[in-house]
């Protein structure tokens, strides 16, 4: 009987063991991911959030060579396309590119905003014990409200009004209500969202400190006068969809004043530094870099030339880069274009060497000419092939030339035409062009800027941008007045992302057109 | 186990008889087994209150009998058996077991209970339905066996992974894999409870769940498919549950072995008929030469492997099917022993089943150890022991899961829809790997499960007992595959190793009460207890390319780092348990009970984690009901009528759904040829959210709630027995990916949101033809079951949901086709309807050809002119893949020793797609030549579009010509349409054995030392009935309704084998 006395126990103790402990074994930590709750411990991991910030902007932007087709070829200057894709925007005037959906969806813009807003409330709570110093701290905060601004700042200047999303979503309890329902959140006025976007743009100005050029992360993230060049931009920009508010316009030459003073940066003397400083300016975190996308093998962030039309290295360039002449997606400088005209005619553009510079035989081969801006490469270690070459060139976003010529903008905006021109011959001198000459009425010099801009930034997906906000359409075919009226020089919208928050309408020229 | 059942004692009311009082006593044993019967009442039938019961190990005594005294020996489940004392003392009693259906021990989770006594909807099949057919995986024979069950079939490759679904499939979602969209229920095996997703390695592994079990160690398999019967799962039986109890072992006089052998013989399957070497040639020149332009015939449109017939690369005339088929040889060997006594006692079982392929490099070793351990300690401290072990060893041939899911569909290089064609050239090197046979070529699948469990009771007072079962499932799947240097287009070689882990331990106790009062008329049984599930998995992935020497197969220093690729992973889960169940009978007439369950899991945030499951259920046996007696007809033996409701519930296979998980290495550079893996801005990793899908922690169950109303009537002196079931299965808060606004940067997310309704009836019945005494035995049984399925909820307000080839409509069944309607093939222009404002008539969007006769006319139903996708396809509602009617009947025929047995089962009203066909035809107007690459399958049986008229007339398809530059493309065999649409009916005999039984009474069996002899034939998948004659097989379709045209077909096998017992 005592043999089963003992059994009788074991069972009761087995039965009591088993019923306790339970709750506890719910709560199963993951070890294969990380999540919300046990990130957010050290300002390396707070680091690795906004690295991931800017690769969503980056991707956003190169996704399917998307920034190319937003801001390059809406603008019809120097370089046409070969690929038909481009047909879609410079021929029919028709934004929808085939095969290219996500040209029409913001939703990769969104992530990155979302996430930097996310990065932002998120390292606001943290400890400062955490980090190395409160300034590291604020660095931080600040480089990811300059991810969130500047993300908000690409919408509006595609899509012009957009949802703002004030929340952090973490969880899809926010976005799908009791009932299954999808929450909606309607288009807010592109003005409601530039006021966002320069809110947040303020926010890290006063959260950044200035930077030097050889600093580590110099250009390729953001620092005070980053943010500051962004600020310049949006401010031109709402002041041009605001019957040029005056207040905006002011505020403009302040950012940009203070980027000229403060940034470190310099202007590359073209004629002086010649190709060295071209490459240099191209290949990235150069003296004149504000902001820009690394692209860089040496830091494993590149990626293989391609002859595609889903890169912006296989729409831009081709033999001898390429192993054959490319007939099928390569640019040529069209005569018929905007800028060839004007270097081949006015006199001032004779001697311009950024014609020599900035493209491959700009001169003597229209039919085959190409840009060289994306062209620095280096040689892939592990092929033999002399083809097989990975990109150096990163994405110039904000540059000190920009802000001359934005200030140059401004001032002849304001009728200060004195400012203005002393800011163009600044930047026509470092190309060897002489200063200039023309009327100095604001139309005359709009013009003379746009003409300025058009060849210093060629290839950088400003031309589109600064058509809309110079209000500027001289010899793009797919613009007239009606459209415009209509907004129709914004990107249309993709209609899944109507039916997934019916609450979005579409822009009033594309409606009924998709 | 039927003496734990028995716990019931006779009460007995002891009395001293004056006459002259004898005492004898005796032991009763089972006559079929040999095994001692306790607890049989033994009475005087004159005066039954002389009475006692048999004790533990048989034996009895009885005082106060005389030498006139009937002697009644009786026991449930055994006939009645009388002796008159006479002048002995000492009586050997055999009882002979009294077999109705109502008698059969019935598992319903925790308890057993005799059929009579079920409440809900279960469906019971025990080892002798099993034993005589040398299959290698019950799944298919447990839907022939059963009602409202389906086996979905996959391929026919041996072992090859399958799925079951009872009572319609709950499965839905926005991007469902077709090979897997099916709501699988819930296994326990001795007590063990798998769910096909906790597996390691599911969805990858080629192999099925049930094979890795084998046949000859079952004892009996019940089907619990109504909310009450599987409520004691709770939170895992919203798909109904499988219980399978194996064989253990018994009281013997010395052990008792068995050996079973068989071998079998799958020949080559009839393949379909294709055309080779000129032929082929002839026939493609044939259809262009009729077809195409004069011009174009003489230029270089003309594909040079048709034209170019002396070139060596284009002369040849290979039959590819020839090649990777053959006769397939299948042994299967079973030693089993078992043996001891009534304290002690033991089951060994070794099984080895070696099955190839029809298809060459395909087949399945498999090698099966079970243990079953008793013993039994002083009166009431019961142990038993079991351990299981598998390992199973698939050769897939070609197809190779590397990593992913096993796509069942294109990886046999014997898709007729896919053969190259005879005309080229092959190397050897090509045809060997092809046809399995390189040696270079190194591709397994292989599977190890290890289970040990523990099930200890303890009898407490008065037929309380406690329980506890621990168990430890240890199962793996690992695949290797090298393919060499020789074969690939790259000239690298590709090894890949994955290795899938889970460990998975469970603790249950609990206490059972089995009691009844007075005299029998009040019986309460009960279950209370606890049960704690804990799974861990292990996952590796490796892989490399490179070159360098193909004699190696294996990822060693050959790679450099930067070849090498791979991941590992470590996951958890756990589930808790708390549940009870209560049943109370009334003198064998009135049952009630309930149950309820309250369960947690760790896969879910902690506000949501916990759900109750509960259900109850009632039973009425009117036969027994003595003021209905005189008003139920004199044949009726029994008759019961029975009904529950309960909830279940169903959690996902994701572990941690409710974190908000975070990517890391996320480098932002999206470029399709990037050749550097980046993961890192200015140095620095990248860390973002995992946007495909956004955490949720208020992710919780699935539910099903289902009410069942039944009733079972034996007739005729129990020869005939009907089984009557209808159900409402309402399965709620499915998980279903909601799309999500492009604002909040998230593609989608799982939310608790889909609803789908199962309702329909299913039927059983069981017709003894002779009585059961006879000689010549002849049992028909015939099963039913008709269920309509339909979706009932879907999210942003039940909006339609039109995924890629599918979509979902509230209010119609599953996965509905998308598709163009099918109006008439065109014969005339004049027929085509004008658009009365421009004129022109209907015409396809502008990439397609310009419409011409014998071009297929689809519906216009937008009424704009034009045909083109955005507007013209659309989800059909006229359709559905899910079949209305299912069932099975079958045939045991017994003639003294003689055995004859058929099973089938059938499957009406399905409208599945012939993608097979579908796909071998679109390579003839796609533009390209693939039409003169791919062989060419012959197409004499079908009718196409040749001339005017043939439209009206009803031809089969619409012209068949290859596009050319005159002939633009119109894809005019598109999958896409219902054109091939056809229909699922099928009716398919999955065995029919013929066998002699010689046992002790044939002399010369005393001689060899046998006690049980069985020779039999028996052939597997003899015959199949299908309505449609244009797909290869009806029953091998996938979840979306598209039919495996893989060529992997259920080959016809034959076996002949024998059982022994010594």
């Amino acid at each position: 009987m005592k043999q089963i006395k003992n059994i009788k126990i074991y069972g009761l103790v087995l039965c009591l063991l088993s019923v306790m402990n339970c709750s506890d074994i719910l709560d199963q930590e993951p070890l294969s991911i990380t999540h919300p709750k046990a990130f957010w411990d050290s300002q390396a991991n707070a680091e690795q959030a906004v690295a991931g910030a800017y690769n969503l902007f980056k991707e956003s932007i190169l996704y399917q060579s998307n920034f190319m087709y937003w801001g390059e070829w809406t603008g019809m200057t120097f370089m046409n396309s070969r690929s038909w894709l481009v047909d879609y925007i410079e021929d029919s005037g028709d934004y929808v590119v085939p095969y290219r959906d996500e040209s029409i969806n913001w939703k990769r813009f969104f992530r990155a905003a979302n996430w930097a807003h996310t990065i932002e409330q998120y390292i606001e709570n943290m400890s400062v014990d955490l980090f190395d110093s409160s300034s590291e701290k604020d660095r931080l905060i600040g480089e990811a409200a300059f991810i969130r601004s500047l993300t908000y700042f690409y919408m509006a200047r595609i899509w012009g009004d957009v949802p703002i999303v004030e929340q952090s979503i973490e969880s899809s309890d926010q976005l799908i209500d009791g009932n299954g329902f999808i929450v909606r959140t309607p288009r807010s006025d592109e003005l409601d969202v530039l006021n966002y976007a320069l809110d947040a743009a303020n926010k890290a100005i006063g959260l950044l400190d200035y930077s030097s050029p050889g600093n580590s992360g110099w250009a390729i993230t953001a620092n005070k006068a980053s943010a500051e060049a962004l600020k310049a931009h949006i401010t031109l920009w709402y002041a041009s969809r605001d019957n040029d508010n005056t207040a905006m316009i002011q505020q403009s030459i302040d950012a940009t004043t203070s980027v000229i003073n403060n940034s470190g940066a310099r202007l590359i003397d073209y004629v002086n530094e010649g190709v060295d400083g071209f490459n240099d300016m191209c290949t990235g975190q150069s003296a004149t870099g504000l902001f820009e996308i690394n692209v860089s093998s040496a830091m494993n962030e590149s990626f293989r030339l391609t002859e595609s039309d889903g890169n912006h290295i296989g729409v831009t360039l081709n033999y001898p880069i390429w192993q054959n002449v490319n007939t099928r997606i390569s640019p040529y400088m069209d005569p018929d274009f905007y800028g060839n005209e004007m270097m081949a005619t006015d006199s001032d553009r004779a001697n311009d060497v950024r014609k020599d510079l900035f493209f491959y035989e700009y001169e003597t081969n229209d039919q085959y000419s190409f840009l060289l801006k994306y062209s620095h490469a280096s040689q892939d270690s592990s092929s033999e092939n002399v083809y097989s070459l990975f990109s150096e060139s990163n994405i110039l976003i904000f540059r000190l030339a920009d802000m001359y010529l934005l200030r140059a903008e401004a001032n002849a905006k304001l009728g200060n035409s004195g400012s203005a021109i002393a800011d163009l011959n600044m930047i026509r001198s470092q190309a060897n062009v002489p200063n200039y000459t023309g009327v100095a009425d604001k139309e005359s010099l709009i013009k003379a800027i746009f003409d300025e801009r058009a060849i210093e930034f060629v290839g950088e997906a400003q031309s589109g941008y600064d058509r809309i906000r110079m209000d500027y359409y001289e010899g793009i075919p797919w613009s007239d007045p009606t459209r415009n009226d209509k907004e129709g020089y914004f990107w249309p919208i993709h209609p899944n992302v109507i039916s997934a928050n019916p609450d979005i309408l579409q822009t009033e020229f594309w409606r009924g057109r998709l | 186990m039927k003496k734990l059942l028995f716990i019931t004692i006779v009460f007995l009311n002891m009395s001293f008889a004056y006459s002259q009082a004898t005492e004898i006593n005796g032991n009763i044993v089972d006559s079929k087994t040999g095994i001692p019967l306790p607890g049989v009442s033994v009475y005087a039938k004159q005066n039954k209150s002389i009475g006692v019961a048999s004790d533990f190990d048989g034996s009895f005594k009885l005082q106060n009998v005389n030498s006139k005294s009937i002697i009644v020996f009786s026991l449930v489940g055994y006939q009645t058996k009388e002796i008159t004392v006479g002048e002995n003392t000492f009586f050997s009693i055999k009882l002979e077991e009294d077999i109705t259906e109502l008698d059969a021990i019935v598992l319903i989770g925790y308890q057993k209970v005799h059929k009579k006594d079920v409440t809900g909807a279960i469906s019971s099949l025990t080892s002798e339905d099993l034993e005589s057919i040398p299959v290698l995986n019950v799944a298919g024979l447990i839907a022939t066996q059963t009602t409202g069950v389906q086996s979905v079939s996959l391929t026919g490759a041996p072992a090859g992974r399958g799925a079951m679904v009872i009572r319609g499939n709950t499965s839905i979602g926005s991007n469902i894999d077709a090979d897997l969209a099916y709501s699988n229920p819930l296994y326990v095996i001795d007590g063990v409870q798998t769910s096909l997703e906790d597996l390691a390695g599911y969805n990858v592994s080629n192999v099925d769940f049930l094979a890795s079990l084998n046949p000859n160690d079952i004892k009996s398999i019940d089907v619990l498919k109504d909310a009450s019967a599987a409520a004691i799962y709770g939170s895992r039986g919203a798909n109904g549950v499988i219980i399978i109890e194996t064989k253990g072992g018994g009281n013997y006089e010395k052990p008792e072995f068995t050996f079973n052998t068989s071998l079998g013989i799958q020949p080559k399957p009839e393949l379909v008929s294709t055309l080779v070497g000129a032929a082929e040639r002839r026939a493609k020149m044939d259809i262009i030469q009729r077809w195409w332009a004069t011009g174009e015939l003489q230029s270089d449109e003309t594909p040079m492997v048709l034209t170019d017939s002396i070139n060596p690369a284009f002369n040849n005339n290979i039959d590819y099917q020839g090649l990777f088929y053959k006769t397939g040889v299948i042994q299967r060997h079973n030693f089993s022993v078992r043996g001891g006594n009534e304290k002690t006692n033991y089951r060994v079982s070794l099984g080895y089943d070696n099955q190839e392929g029809v298809i060459k490099a395909t087949g399945v070793d498999r090698m099966t150890l079970s243990s079953n351990l008793n013993f039994k300690a002083g009166k009431s401290f019961n142990n038993r022991f079991i351990t299981r072990f598998t390992y199973t060893d698939q050769k897939t041939g070609q197809g190779n899961p590397y990593q992913g899911s096993f796509d069942l569909n294109s990886s046999l290089p014997v898709n007729p829809a896919g053969l190259q064609s005879s005309l080229f050239h092959v190397s050897d090197a090509r045809i060997k790997s092809l046809n399995g046979e390189l040696s270079d070529k190194l591709n397994t699948d292989r599977s190890v499960n290890l289970t040990l469990s523990n099930f200890a009771t303890l009898d407490l007072i008065d037929g309380l007992s406690l329980n506890s079962q621990l168990s430890f499932v240890y199962d793996s799947n690992k695949k290797n595959f090298y393919e060499p240097s020789t074969i690939r287009t790259e000239d690298d070689g590709f090894a890949s190793y994955s290795l899938y882990n889970r460990k998975n331990v469970t603790a249950e106790t609990y206490l059972s009460l089995f009691k009844n009062f007075d005299d029998k008329k009040h019986e309460v049984t009960a279950v209370l207890g606890n049960r704690i599930d804990y799974n861990q998995y292990e996952t590796m992935r490796l892989g490399a390319f490179g070159f360098g020497s193909d004699a190696i197969k294996v990822i060693n220093s050959r790679y450099t780092q930067d070849q090498v690729f791979g991941s590992t992973d470590i996951s958890n889960n756990a589930l808790v348990s708390y549940f009870g169940r209560l049943s109370y009978k009334y003198k064998d007439r009135y049952q009630i009970g309930a149950s309820y369950s309250i369960d947690g899991s760790s896969r879910f945030g902690k506000d949501v984690r916990w759900a109750k499951f509960p259900s109850v259920n009632a039973g009425w046996v009117l036969s027994n009901e003595p003021l209905l007696k005189p008003h139920i007809f004199n044949f009726v033996d029994f008759l019961k009528v029975r009904g529950s409701w309960g909830i279940n519930g169903k959690q996902f296979p994701q572990n941690y759904l409710r974190f908000g998980a975070y990517s890391l290495g996320y480098g932002g550079t999206p470029l399709w040829s990037n050749q550097m893996d980046v993961s890192s801005y200015g140095g620095v990793t990248g860390v973002i959210p995992n946007y495909n899908q956004i955490g949720n922690s208020s992710l919780s169950w699935e539910e099903t709630e289902q009410w069942n109303v039944g009733f079972d009537l034996d007739m005729f002196n129990y020869r005939v027995s009907l089984t009557f079931d209808a159900y409402n299965k309402n399965t709620d808060k499915l998980f279903f990916d909601v799309a999500f606004p492009a604002y909040s940067g998230y593609n989608s997310a799982p939310t608790n949101v889909a609803g789908v309704i199962n309702y329909g009836w299913e039927s059983m019945i069981h017709y003894h033809v002779f009585p059961k005494s006879n000689d010549l035995r002849l049992e028909l049984m015939l099963g039913f079951s008709k269920n309509e399925n339909y979706v009932s909820k879907l999210p942003n307000g039940n909006r339609d949901y039109i995924g890629n080839n599918y979509g979902y409509v509230v209010g119609r069944p599953l996965n509905l086709y998308k598709m163009f309607l099918n109006d008439y093939i065109l014969d005339d222009l004049s027929q085509l309807p004008g658009n009365p404002f421009t004129g022109e008539p209907l015409a396809g969007k502008s990439a397609w050809a310009t419409i011409a006769p014998g071009f297929p006319i689809w519906k216009d139903l937008n009424g704009d002119y034009i045909l083109n996708e955005a507007h013209d396809l659309k989800l059909t509602t006229d359709y559905s893949p899910i079949p209305d009617v299912q069932g099975s009947f079958n045939i045991n025929l017994n003639y003294k020793k003689w055995y004859f047995q058929m099973y089938s089962q059938f499957s009406f009203g399905a409208d599945i797609t012939n993608s097979v066909l579908q796909s071998y035809m679109n390579a003839y107007d796609r533009g390209g030549i693939d039409w003169a690459t791919r062989g060419l399958v012959d197409l004499s049986e079908h009718t196409f579009w040749e001339n005017p008229g043939d439209g009206a007339a009803g031809v089969d398809f619409p012209a068949l010509y290859p596009s050319s530059p005159s002939l633009g493309t119109f894809y005019r065999f598109r999958g896409n349409q219902t054109l091939f649409i056809e229909s699922g009916d099928y009716w398919k005999v999955t065995n029919a054995s013929i066998g002699y039984t010689f046992d002790g009474s044939d002399g010369f069996m005393k001689n060899i030392g046998f006690n049980r002899l069985r020779i039999y034939a028996s052939v597997l998948n003899p015959y199949q009935w299908q309505k449609s004659k244009k797909v290869v097989d009806a029953s091998l379709v996938d979840a979306k309704g598209y039919t495996y045209g893989n060529g992997y077909p259920q080959a016809k096998t034959i076996f002949i084998g024998i059982d022994t017992k010594f």
